[in-house]
């Protein structure tokens, strides 16, 4: 045999015996990921059939000697997991005995075998489980320290973790786990470091907008607070990594999403307030749109800060002199003063603005009637009867209270005490300090005929729980509910639009006090076609409506057109205002419906069309 | 909190102890004496029991089972009730009951009191309404004293209404007992009493019912991190905690649901467990947006079951009940995880 031969004979034995070492080793591989896929498939599905006897008896069945030290790590792993999960599921089902009984033993065992495993294995994500579980363990046996230096640990794993993958879906599914368990304060802490890691202009910036989905995605599902803490958060975000223009942007968008509209619940009015102090530390005062100071403001009053709600409203006065909402912003501007401030004469001022500067506005026969009502229990009657005489019909209910007014000034009467009372309480010295009135509707806003439900309470701080008994009496636009008696809540529902005010007080043998509440209506107001209105064939007929009075949330409302010729539907539309010609003639009808969130108003029109 | 004591009711009660000796109670240290009130160095106050000092860990007492009211003696029950709320009481760490009153039977009464202590160590704490008699307090704290100088004497009363007046006209009672239902916290009550009637206190009733009145069902979960909030609150105001020491222990409203409460006159109720509640105190924040949110008839920290166990109605130990185990009684799961062991040995 010569030489190549030789050598060719070896070359292919080589071949053979490295192929037969592949195979052996590929073989092993698929063993390896064998085991622990069955393992995980055996585990994963007792963890999901709530069989957690079987669970702990097939582990406690598992090899522990010679065992490869990636399985040893999948039986603790799922040893641990196991018994957390079965704590949880006793305490889903309530049953207290077997929980109580399993509780520490398990918490002790979890934190003897997750303590190793968190600090010796490699990270990943099943480690990073681990020390989640670490943590809740901690938590449960109410650790102080230990559970703050496991939860410190855990954020910190998280975010390498996110970094290292550049994948935000881990941190995800902790944020869920933890928001499970209601600790805000872990999640808030959670949330900071994370934005710190953001905040770093080497990261990723499309991990900024990850983050922003998060909060979008517990908004969406119902849970503004665990939004909110993410928010927070992302708001400095924005401040640091984001042009100015860009930051308030989308400032603007998430104060949208928690602010007060009145219509319904805020989500969260004070990550609202934060954002738009934000705003204007970014863009600075004079650049603040009308939207944002009209939208602060509000937000203030609501909440009851009627100082800042009064500071807002007069800076918005100041800088948008022309703007169409200054009859309104004066009017609450006067009632703040009026009936919350204590400022009887400002008030008076204000509601004067309304008269002499807006005299055709909607609320011209409001502020009318309260100059009348400010001058008249000032005793300047001749004053008083020439605001009560220029209130015009438009208001029959106000109307009929002023006629009422001029009566008591001709025949020298005191002011009706359901209308002096009110005003003599909020004014009166000497009111108790201890004893708290809480008045508001819910809604704040709402449309006319609208369920309304008026909640009020008193309570006297100074004795705790027993109370003293108060009676209760109520004032003021009650609307439908004129008969209300001594109860602290009531419901009702308003025929008219504008702002009703109603008062509540509670007193005893100590004494009386009383709040001011204030609701505001709405109702559509058709701008066109007008009723009757006659257009002719192929004329472009504009159709547009509006809010009675305006307001400004444009965004939260959805309007709904329908237009019949003869009972037959032959066009819709969902905008607010849009333009359309008819080539038949005819009678028509067109129904014009308004909506905000569960309520909806609607009101019909009729218009013809000739030849 | 019981029909008849809402508002300002006055009454007064005994710290009754089973096989204790004679002597005066004072506020002083007195070592002849079984059962003392003691006042430390700095000031702080302390119940002192067989030379040793006590925390009342207390609970009302009355298992009125399903379908009858609160003129069911059950002193006289035959099912003896109390043998088996106190085997799940001393488990829990419950060291004192309170009774509103010993009814009719008085030997029967008095045997249930004598079968807590040595069966269970339970202490019992005897009340009664005064009524008319409010006005009579001081001198009615005399007699007791005369009629049974072995044990201090209470008064009760709700909240720390009137404690200034009762600070000068009754300075023969000993200690104070009030009804507290401020939510999670006492908040300022005990400088309250520190600055009007400056005695060691015992808060007699306090709690958080296991209904949730806005949610309409029952939340176990917040009657128990309610009643563990209360609780590490009041510890804070033991002798030598940080607070101001004028503390001596609780009494928990109540050990079981009563399910005549919500209409002592109408039969029929008593059958069911009735969700209205009369009153409302908003500091209970998890269900305070329903208004009246106090529901009587769901105070337990056992819930009674219709079903029978042994003639009496079966006992539903709630969370509450662990979670004050858990503070009452530290290491029972321990003593638990021993004898479970032992049992596996076996």
């Amino acid at each position: 045999m010569n030489s190549f031969s030789l050598r060719l004979i070896v070359f292919f034995l080589g071949v053979v015996v490295f192929a037969f070492c592949f195979a052996a080793e590929s073989r092993i591989f698929a063993q390896e990921d064998t085991y622990i896929q069955e393992l995980r498939g055996h585990c994963e599905g007792f963890i999901k059939e709530n069989n957690f006897t079987q669970l702990f008896d097939y582990l406690d069945s598992l090899a522990q000697d010679h065992v490869k030290p990636e399985y040893i790590f999948y039986q603790k792993y799922y040893s641990v997991k196991g018994k957390s999960l079965y704590l949880d599921y006793l305490e889903m089902n309530e049953d207290w005995a077997q929980f109580y009984e399993q509780l520490h033993v398990f918490d002790n065992q979890i934190i003897e075998t997750a303590e190793i495993y968190v600090n010796t294995y490699p990270l990943n994500g099943q480690v990073i489980d681990l020390q989640y579980l670490l943590w809740r363990a901690y938590l449960r046996e109410e650790g102080q320290e230990t559970t703050e230096i496991a939860f410190g640990k855990l954020v910190d794993m998280v975010i390498f973790y996110t970094q290292e993958n550049n994948d935000i879906a881990k941190f995800k599914e902790i944020v869920e786990l933890i928001s499970r368990e209601k600790s805000g304060d872990f999640l808030a802490q959670m949330f900071a470091e994370y934005r710190d890691y953001l905040e770093n202009e080497d990261t990723d910036p499309s991990l900024i907008s990850q983050f922003a989905g998060i909060a979008d995605s517990y908004l969406d599902d119902g849970n503004s607070e665990v939004a909110s803490l993410i928010y927070n958060q992302y708001v400095e975000i924005i401040c640091k990594r984001f042009s100015v223009q860009d930051a308030y942007l989308k400032l603007k968008i998430i104060a949208d999403k928690f602010r007060h509209y009145g219509f319904f619940s805020a989500k969260d009015p004070g990550l609202a307030e934060l954002i738009y102090e934000k705003i204007k530390g970014l863009i600075g005062n004079e650049s603040l749109k009308e939207e944002d100071v009209l939208a602060r403001g509000y937000n203030f009053e609501c909440e009851g800060n009627y100082a800042k709600a009064d500071e807002e409203y007069r800076a918005f006065a100041e800088n948008f002199k022309e703007n169409r909402f200054l009859p309104e912003i004066y009017t609450r501007l006067g009632i703040i003063n009026l009936y919350y401030l204590g400022n009887q004469e400002q008030s008076l001022n204000y509601f004067k603005t309304v008269a002499e500067k807006y005299p055709d506005s909607f609320y011209e026969s409001f502020c009318l009637y309260r100059i009348g009502l400010i001058l008249q229990w000032k005793k300047e009657f001749e004053s008083a009867d020439e605001f009560y005489a220029r209130i015009k019909n438009d208001d029959p209910q106000i109307k009929q209270l002023a006629e009422k007014r001029r009566d008591e000034i001709k025949n020298n009467l005191e002011i009706a005490q359901e209308s002096l009372y009110p005003l003599e309480l909020l004014y009166k010295q000497n009111k108790s300090p201890s004893i708290i009135l809480t008045l508001k509707s819910i809604p704040a806003r709402c449309l006319i005929n609208q369920q309304v439900e008026w909640i009020a309470s008193a309570q006297d701080y100074s004795v705790g729980t027993v109370q003293p008994f108060f009676a209760y009496q109520w004032f003021g636009d009650t609307g439908t509910n004129t008969d209300i008696g001594s109860v602290t809540k009531f419901t009702a529902s308003y025929a008219s639009s504008g702002p009703k005010l109603v008062f509540f007080s509670a007193g005893n043998a100590a004494g009386e006090e009383v709040v001011c509440g204030e609701l505001w209506v709405y109702d559509i107001g058709v701008i066109s076609p007008a009723q009757g209105q006659i257009f002719k064939v192929n004329e472009l007929v504009l159709f547009e409506a509006g809010l009675l009075p305006l307001s400004p949330e444009d965004g939260i409302f959805q309007w709904s057109w329908k237009v019949f010729l003869e009972g037959e539907e032959i066009l819709s539309s969902h905008a607010r205002t849009f333009n359309f010609s008819f080539d038949k003639q005819g009678k028509y009808t067109v129904e014009i419906e308004l909506k905000v969130e569960d309520s909806r108003i609607s009101k019909t029109i009729a218009f013809e069309v000739i030849e | 909190m019981k029909k008849g004591f809402m508002g300002i009711a006055i009454f007064i009660f005994c710290l009754s102890l089973s096989g204790c000796g004679k002597g005066e109670a004072k506020l002083k240290e007195e070592k002849h004496k079984d059962v003392y009130l003691r006042t430390l160095e700095n000031g702080h106050y302390e119940l002192i029991v067989k030379e040793k000092p006590f925390v009342i860990k207390g609970i009302c007492y009355a298992p009125v089972p399903i379908g009858k009211s609160h003129l069911f003696n059950f002193t006289c029950d035959p099912n003896k009730p109390w043998m088996v709320d106190g085997k799940l009481m001393n488990e829990m760490g419950v060291n004192t009951v309170r009774l509103y009153q010993p009814g009719d039977e008085l030997a029967a009464c008095k045997e249930m009191i004598e079968d807590l202590y040595k069966n269970y160590g339970i202490y019992t704490v005897m009340g009664h309404s005064l009524g008319f008699w409010e006005y009579h307090v001081n001198e009615l704290a005399k007699k007791i004293k005369e009629i049974d100088p072995n044990h201090p004497v209470s008064l009760g009363n709700g909240e720390t209404v009137g404690m200034e007046f009762a600070a000068d006209i009754c300075p023969d009672v000993d200690l104070l007992g009030c009804i507290v239902y401020r939510g999670k916290v006492f908040g300022s009550f005990f400088k309250e009493v520190k600055r009007k009637f400056d005695k060691p206190v015992m808060i007699t009733e306090f709690g958080c019912d296991a209904y949730n009145a806005f949610a309409q069902k029952e939340d176990q979960l917040n009657q128990a991190k309610f009643l563990k909030s209360q609780w590490l609150d009041l510890e804070k105001h033991l002798a030598n905690g940080e607070g101001l020491g004028n503390c001596v222990g609780g009494i928990i409203f109540e050990w079981n649901d009563e399910w005549w409460k919500t209409s002592d006159c109408d039969r029929d109720s008593w059958l069911v467990h009735d969700t209205e509640a009369s009153w409302g105190v908003g500091a209970y924040a998890f269900d305070a947006q329903a208004g009246k949110n106090m529901n009587e008839e769901w105070f337990g920290v056992v819930a009674f079951s219709p079903e029978l166990e042994n003639n009496l109605n079966k006992r539903m130990p709630r969370k509450a009940y662990y979670e004050l185990r858990e503070l009452w009684n530290k290491d029972f799961w321990k003593q638990d995880e021993e004898s479970s062991a032992e049992k596996k040995g076996n």
